[in-house]
């Protein structure tokens, strides 16, 4: 964890925290409070002041149930803190979309450890949040990253 | 209280920050709908800025999506624009020199005709408001 001494504060844009994952994660579950972990972040220390969260996934993959929706969001334990977004395939066709959103939040000062998860309306055709090591043909990480505002 | 872009505030430093909630777009190329009014903001001429925009879900009607930004009365670019019945996370930036002297950014989007589209930002529930940001580079 790249940790820093909250005495000091952050500069804007600095970044307080980084995770990432290399491998696909189906999405498994069809309900929020209970959402596929996509990603566990490492504990970051944070000083009160507001931060931007922001995800990126290279693919995100739908289902095959036209209208389903696939929604990611941002949790701290059970506490949900808010979706990041939500797309839906308009077809009986998996629909493929990069995906980057950002949230301007205020954690408390001190330490916090947050999850992304992600849940399907419907689970047909296997939606999925991709990402791989990168590399030739390979799809790039799928990160959450914190940064002072 | 420095103003808003002085001389020596670092890169990354936020400008204007504006965050609303759902939007209903309606409007035509001609008469575009108000998405997100930013404030004033004071330039010295020599500042570039990075000027972002994104909702939680953008879903195009019967028709494209076109999201533009504008600088006071004069649009500066389209920044995104969607095919129809489709429904996803939107972000687009652009990266701007603005001349000195103050500056009011806006949002503004529009439909290629067919059903009305939607931006959102349910603050009230548990989606991310739209927002849309200036930093310094």
């Amino acid at each position: 964890m790249a940790d820093h001494d909250i005495s000091f504060g952050y500069q804007p844009g600095q970044e307080i925290g980084y995770d990432q994952i290399t491998g696909n994660v189906n999405i498994a579950s069809t309900t929020e409070a209970t959402g596929t972990t996509i990603i566990t972040c490492a504990e970051h220390l944070f000083d009160g002041a507001p931060v931007i969260a922001e995800f990126f996934s290279p693919m995100i993959i739908t289902g095959t149930v036209s209208g389903m929706e696939v929604i990611i969001s941002l949790f701290e334990s059970s506490t949900q803190i808010g979706r990041f977004g939500i797309c839906q395939t308009p077809a009986a066709a998996a629909a493929f979309f990069p995906w980057y959103s950002r949230y301007r939040f205020t954690p408390s000062a001190g330490r916090h450890t947050y999850t992304v998860t992600a849940f399907a309306t419907n689970t047909t055709g296997t939606p999925s949040v991709q990402a791989g090591s990168g590399g030739t043909g390979a799809q790039m990480p799928a990160f959450v990253r914190f940064t002072k505002v | 209280m420095p103003a808003p872009n002085s001389p020596g505030q670092p890169p990354g430093t936020e400008l204007d920050y504006v965050e609303v909630g759902d939007i209903t777009v309606s409007g035509s190329s001609g008469a575009q709908t108000t998405v997100i009014d930013g404030n004033p903001i004071w330039f010295d001429g020599d500042t570039t800025v990075l000027i972002e925009y994104q909702t939680c879900n953008a879903g195009s009607g019967s028709q494209a999506l076109i999201v533009e930004l504008w600088d006071g009365g004069s649009s500066l670019k389209r920044i995104a624009q969607t095919a129809p019945s489709l429904s996803w996370p939107l972000r687009a930036s652009l990266r701007v020199k603005p001349s000195a002297g103050l500056h009011t950014f806006h949002v503004k989007a529009w439909i290629n005709g067919g059903t009305n589209a939607t931006l959102a930002g349910d603050g009230s529930g548990v989606y991310v408001k739209q927002f849309y940001r200036v930093v310094k580079c």
